[in-house]
């Protein structure tokens, strides 16, 4: 490199500050090395700092918010570390030295307790060789070094101890490695760059778990990097992603959090609050103080949050307003239901009455029932109908149907739910792009032959009772239209797939039963929401049952699904399914029986029996048994196994 | 299929097609005109409250946050029974997204039973849920 006249005098020359932005040649290079502490300004690509009076319009400070979180995650990823540290912040050519003053070897503490130690050449060592010596110099600090990265020039790792990295940096040149070279450490508050990974992601669980109060509904998240529980592993809010991990935690395990605490976590973006307000719906309190927003509009991804109280103390954004009042009022604005910042009761902002703004939904009911005396039909038709199509044999289905019953399936398009691919030759979604307009025809079932020979081919299922919506819509001596919806499982070759369907019945008095007019049946996926509450209400509480008690399970959970009461009268059996009731097939009976023993402790024979005589209606035959029994009716034998 | 079931299957598709279009239009853009699409006994069970009768239909969907939807899937049948004499009568099955007020969206789905009155197409009974209400409301 060209040495050029008046730029290379010794360090303390007035040419100094011009080194920052000049190359610098070969001698200054070396006297870096030996002292690295200070002249470390490398020329680096900066923004200016976004003013309050900026004139990009909004627009262009949400894509500059968006470019800085970006860059603010990937800094430290340069091959040598140690370009934005805080202190380095100083100003070009400004007169104050660059060393810290006072004593040299005291390390400032580092805001987030992690420090980097980076040692140029230190990659020649072997790691353990490396370690032992610097254990040795600092005992009895015991030396935990995490992070490790060897590259081609030096090797770096962090520390998460302040008396360690204090004592690392007291070290100067003291060191000496076995064949004589003196390693010289640069320590320097910095934290590592941790990928979002499982284990990060399970730590973080337990952590949160551990600061949630479940009878409040508040998270304490303030200076969470510092948990004891986080020794070794560093998880700093501010880091986006990670921010982003937390936030999904929460809409995972959560969901109902109304208090957040974030204070003291370096935070400067919120962008992982995105979408916060349906993924934490009743998100209403929010601590935010000792961070770095750095302008009121970092709060934007927040603002369909309806908070009611706020804390923004000591963040940058709090001294871009004129005064107190402005500020009050400019954060008021972005948050209308705001009652408290920063801990002071706000007077109500007075707003244009456009209605109060209906934005909550009415909350959901399992079943709305237009006639009372319709329920036992729709339980009864039900529990047989499931309890069929669920079997290995869905023939007796057959016996459900009307002679020309029609029947047809849907599957919403493959761009919304993916193919699912079992029904989709079934599929008669009218709005379905390109097909002929034969499937309309085609895929519309008519026939009882036709309607089961259908289903017989749907893959084999198992439903859930109790995430069953009813809504029983007609009810009129000659037809009853009622709509169910639900979860079940759908099985095939090993694999199991948790699915929603809903279909509408139109039945018709047959004989002395119903029978099924017209059926539509609509299958989709399971979303999230569903997932989850199958996951912590459904499951474990079909868990336990045993396979024989399945008929009185799915009775009774459909039975809580109606919210009725136990039939009071025997004149019920007259209105169950008739045809149903003939074509139940051995197996089921057997089922049937297995269920009734475990409920009545009688023995086999005897259940048997008692659902002999009502017709195998397994409801009627646990009622009869019940009547029976408080009469004193049941003789002792048939109870003896 | 013999060629009058043919007809009446056809004419029933169309018939659903045109429905949803108003009705969907109707519910997003113009609710209070919606009493007009259903009997005046009709019922509508939205995610499982009742409404009965076409004035409080229209009070209850009034009631509820603006809304957006986009329909995906769609079928209709024919209900070829004693029981409805011989008035016509189809019964259609809607699913789709729909976002309420600030939400994002939603899977919802819908069934209906409309029948023929005089020379107007009314709404007997409808049947609406949106896909994880329930499991919502018991989270």
């Amino acid at each position: 490199m060209p040495k050029r006249g008046g730029r290379n005098g010794p360090s303390g020359s007035r040419f100094v500050a011009f080194n920052d932005l000049e190359e610098r040649d070969e001698r200054e290079r070396d006297r870096e090395r030996d002292n690295p502490r200070k002249d470390r300004n490398t020329r680096r690509v900066s923004f200016k700092p976004s003013l309050l009076q900026y004139s990009g319009g909004i627009k262009r400070r949400m894509a500059e918010i968006a470019i800085r979180s970006h860059l603010e995650d990937d800094e430290d990823m340069g091959d040598m570390p140690g370009t934005s540290r805080p202190e380095n912040t100083r100003r070009k050519g400004s007169p104050i030295p660059r060393k810290k003053f006072g004593n040299l070897a005291h390390l400032s503490r580092s805001p987030l307790g992690w420090y980097q130690i980076s040692i140029n050449n230190g990659q020649r060592y072997a790691r353990d060789e490396l370690v032992s010596v610097l254990q040795r110099a600092i005992s009895p600090e015991q030396l935990i070094p995490l992070y490790w990265r060897s590259e081609k020039s030096f090797i770096s790792f962090y520390v998460d101890d302040h008396r360690v990295a204090e004592r690392l940096d007291g070290l100067d040149r003291a060191l000496q490695m076995p064949d004589g070279f003196r390693p010289y450490l640069r320590i320097r508050a910095a934290c590592p760059q941790v990928p979002v990974n499982d284990e990060l992601r399970a730590r973080m669980q337990v952590v949160m778990a551990k600061r949630y109060n479940a009878q409040t509904k508040a998270l304490d998240m303030s200076s969470f990097h510092t948990d004891p529980d986080f020794k070794g592993i560093f998880c700093g809010l501010f880091r986006s992603p990670i921010m982003a991990a937390a936030v999904e935690i929460m809409e995972k395990n959560i969901p109902d959090l109304v208090a957040l605490n974030l204070n003291n976590n370096n935070i400067s973006s919120m962008e992982a609050f995105k979408n916060a307000h349906t993924r934490l719906p009743n998100l209403r309190i929010l601590y935010l103080a000792d961070n770095r927003i750095p302008t009121a509009t970092h709060l934007i991804s927040l603002r369909p949050v309806p908070l009611v109280e706020l804390v923004l103390k000591n963040n940058g954004l709090c001294s871009r307003f004129k005064d107190h009042s402005h500020y009050v009022r400019e954060i008021q604005r972005k948050f209308p239901k705001l009652r408290k910042l920063d801990g002071e009761e706000l007077t109500p902002m007075i707003q244009f009455d456009v209605g109060e703004e209906a934005t909550a939904l009415p909350p959901a009911k399992a079943s709305f029932l237009c006639d009372p005396n319709g329920t036992d039909i729709i339980r009864q038709f039900l529990e047989q109908y499931f309890l069929i199509f669920d079997s290995d044999n869905r023939q007796p289905l057959l016996d459900a149907y009307h002679d020309q019953a029609m029947l047809s399936l849907m599957v919403p398009p493959a761009s919304q739910v993916g193919r699912l691919e079992k029904y989709w030759r079934y599929n008669r979604d009218l709005r379905r792009q390109n097909v002929d307009d034969n499937t309309k025809f085609r895929n519309l079932r008519v026939g009882r032959l036709a309607v089961v020979s259908m289903l017989a081919e749907l893959p084999k299922t198992k439903h859930f009772p109790r995430s069953f919506t009813v809504d029983l819509t007609l009810f009129t001596p000659k037809m009853i239209v009622f709509t169910v919806a639900g979860m079940f499982k759908e099985f095939d070759q090993g694999s199991e797939e948790l699915r929603y369907f809903q279909r509408q019945y139109i039945i018709v008095p047959a004989g002395s039963g119903f029978c099924i007019r017209n059926e539509m049946v609509l299958i989709t996926i399971a979303m999230q929401p569903q997932i989850r509450f199958f996951k912590k209400t459904i499951e474990p509480s079909n868990a336990p049952q045993q396979i024989n008690h399945e008929a009185a399970g799915l009775s009774n959970s459909l039975q809580n699904r109606l919210s009725i009461n136990q039939p009071s009268t025997s004149t019920v059996a007259a209105a169950t399914l008739q045809p149903a009731q003939v074509g139940i097939d051995e197996s089921t009976k057997i089922q049937m029986v297995q269920a009734l023993c475990a409920q009545s402790n009688m023995n086999i024979e005897w259940s048997k029996k008692c659902l002999e005589e009502t017709n195998w209606d397994y409801n009627h035959a646990a009622f009869v048994f019940d009547k029976l029994h408080k009469e004193n009716k049941i003789p002792p034998e048939a109870f003896i196994k | 299929m013999d060629s009058v079931l043919r007809s009446k299957v056809e004419s029933c598709c169309r018939t659903a097609e045109d429905f949803t279009k108003l009705f969907y239009t109707s519910f997003d853009k113009r609710r209070h005109h919606m009493g007009r699409l259903y009997l005046d006994n009709g019922l509508l069970v939205w995610n499982g409250n009742g409404s009965s009768g076409k004035d409080n239909i229209q009070k209850y969907l009034i009631d509820l946050p603006t809304s957006e939807h986009t329909i995906t899937t769609l079928d209709a049948q024919p209900i070829v029974d004693e029981a409805v004499g011989g008035q016509l009568t189809y019964m259609i099955q809607v699913g789709g997204t729909v976002r309420y007020a600030d939400d994002s969206a939603r899977p919802f789905q819908q069934t209906f039973i409309i029948t023929a009155q005089e020379d107007k197409w009314k709404i007997a009974s409808d049947c609406y849920r949106l896909q994880d209400g329930l499991a919502r409301a018991e989270n």
